[in-house]
């Protein structure tokens, strides 16, 4: 028997990876949205989830990033 | 998008075949068309054209094409088959069983325009003598003229909230794709129309290329709108035979030709002091226009002001962009992607900021542009860098700058379906190689027994593996 399940494959290099892991683990969306941990750069997702993976991403790279501009 | 119809022949050969019959019904453009093509085909021709037209159909007379082809050396048969694939693109040959016939109109209007014996081509009644001591100023005149226009219209490109040109100008941006119409118009921004990648790229060009792709896209706006275009042709043709400096009547223009007309006056390609006097001068800009592209690089020389061409932008290590300039075109294209610190009389500052350059990026003007617009406008001072076999530009800036552009898609994403539990490994190969036959396979793992494939896939490979359900399971 094969199962199929509909989604969205998302590429993205390791270290994305473990963040979208811990959002998935601590419930930031209110519910779990990877449906398979296929490898280190593959991850399986609700569909839905991928507007709001995008925009906690960048919300957390704006936070983490330096700008030269910011400290005038 | 430069490469575009690079050049006149390959924009003429676009063209429906009644537009070309039409053009090719004035002298003006036949000549045109004749002498921008290549050296054989002019010869060619010019052999066609001192044939009398037979005596019996009064048709341009036919010559075999062995005949033809014997003319040339046999070395130079490719560039000849080259030359007749083209010429018969141009409606200027036919092709008649075995044999070339010139087309007819062509034939009439080149002799004509070669030979004279064809009305004045510009209404020249009144005409001031031609250019004359007095006239001096005047050249200088509209040279600055057309400059500063052609400028304008750049800005609004960089700056579209200034409403200094008209709508046709905005509809040929529009359709070259060159500005894009903001969907949300709800935000606070006014501009209702945003530069894109590609309009970027137009105002890295040279002025030669931008009035040719912009005359291009807007004669194909007004296609577009149902206007014949051959009458816009034919005059662009006539301006390009025009003697700089001389004034040419207009009062017996139609009104669509007037329209037409007002555009190029817009555009820089010719001056009028007001609408009401109804003569105008053709600028240089309209002049050296129907040469195409082809024609060499010195001419282009001449429009970019010095400082362009010998580059006036310092970028230094602490992320500084100095240029030595107060060309406000120039100066507003930096500020795309930086922001802007100091303006002096000659200089201004900008600072390269991750702010600045994620709001070039989202306006779709790629790293790469950005970075190619710093290298081709590098300050000499900045070229003695190449000499000591340092990059133009720091690697810290470049790379900086692409990091910027690579974080904003860490994550790609795909809508698949993931297909796994499979009985055996038999059934997940059979699957996984059809779907890479496909071409719709995006990820597959042997241990897991797990295959994604694309949405777009989904139901051919679903249709497979009924197909294939039964005989796989009786086998096993």
């Amino acid at each position: 028997m094969v199962n199929v399940v509909k989604g969205s494959l998302i590429k993205c290099d390791p270290a994305v990876k473990q963040y979208l892991v811990y959002l998935d683990e601590t419930l930031a969306f209110g519910e779990k949205f990877i449906l398979h941990n296929l490898d280190e750069q593959h991850l399986f997702v609700q569909i839905s989830a991928v507007p709001m993976i995008k925009e906690k991403l960048q919300e957390q790279i704006d936070k983490i990033s330096y700008d030269s501009a910011q400290t005038k | 998008m430069s490469s575009q119809f690079a050049n006149l022949q390959e924009y003429i050969a676009s063209l429906p075949p009644n537009v070309i019959q039409n053009i090719y019904g004035h002298p003006a453009s036949c000549l045109a068309i004749f002498r921008d093509l290549p050296v054989l085909a002019r010869t060619i021709i010019m052999r066609f054209i001192c044939l009398p037209n037979s005596e019996t159909t009064g048709q341009p007379q036919p010559i075999s094409q062995g005949v033809v082809s014997s003319w040339i050396n046999p070395s130079h048969q490719n560039t000849y088959k080259m030359i007749s694939r083209m010429l018969v693109k141009l409606g200027i040959w036919n092709e008649i069983g075995t044999d070339w016939q010139l087309d007819a109109t062509f034939r009439n209007n080149l002799t004509g325009a070669i030979f004279g014996g064809t009305t004045i081509w510009l209404d020249e009644t009144d005409s001031t003598a031609g250019p004359s001591e007095r006239n001096i100023k005047k050249l200088d005149e509209l040279n600055t003229y057309s400059s500063t226009r052609w400028d304008c219209v750049l800005q609004y490109l960089v700056n579209p909230d200034r409403g200094q040109i008209t709508r046709d100008t905005i509809d040929v941006f529009v359709h070259a794709k060159l500005l894009r119409r903001n969907e949300d118009t709800s935000s606070s921004s006014t501009d209702p129309y945003t530069i894109t990648g590609s309009g970027f790229q137009f105002l890295l060009m040279n002025r030669r290329s931008q009035v040719w792709f912009f005359i291009i896209n807007s004669l194909e706006t007004r296609q577009q709108r149902g206007e014949d275009i051959s009458e816009h042709l034919i005059f662009l043709f006539q301006l390009s035979f025009a003697t700089f400096g001389k004034d040419y009547s207009c009062e017996k223009f139609s009104s669509v030709k007037e329209n037409f007309l007002q555009h190029l006056r817009e555009l820089g390609l010719t001056w009028q002091k007001t609408r009401k006097i109804k003569r105008y001068f053709p600028t240089k800009l309209a002049i050296e226009l129907a040469s195409g592209l082809s024609t060499n690089g010195f001419v282009d020389q001449q429009y970019g002001n010095d400082e362009i061409q010998s580059g006036f932008l310092v970028v230094e290590t602490n992320y500084r962009v100095y240029a030595y300039t107060n060309n406000d075109l120039y100066l507003k294209i930096i500020a795309l992607f930086c922001k802007m610190l100091y303006r002096f009389p000659n200089m201004s500052v900008g600072l390269i900021t991750r702010q600045s350059i994620r709001r070039a990026l989202s306006k779709e003007i790629s790293a790469d542009l950005i970075l190619n617009f710093l290298k081709s406008n590098a300050h000499p001072q900045m070229r003695k860098r190449l000499l000591e076999n340092k990059p133009l530009i720091p690697t810290t800036i470049s790379d900086q700058i692409r990091l910027w552009e690579m974080e904003r898609d860490r994550v790609v994403d795909q809508e698949g379906m993931l297909y796994n539990q499979f009985n055996s490994a038999n059934d997940f190969e059979l699957i996984e190689k059809y779907a890479k036959d496909l071409n719709v396979l995006l990820w597959s793992n042997t241990q897991k027994r797990c295959i994604i494939v694309s949405k777009a896939g989904h139901e051919e490979v679903k249709r497979f593996w009924k197909m294939q359900r039964p005989k796989s399971s009786n086998e096993n």
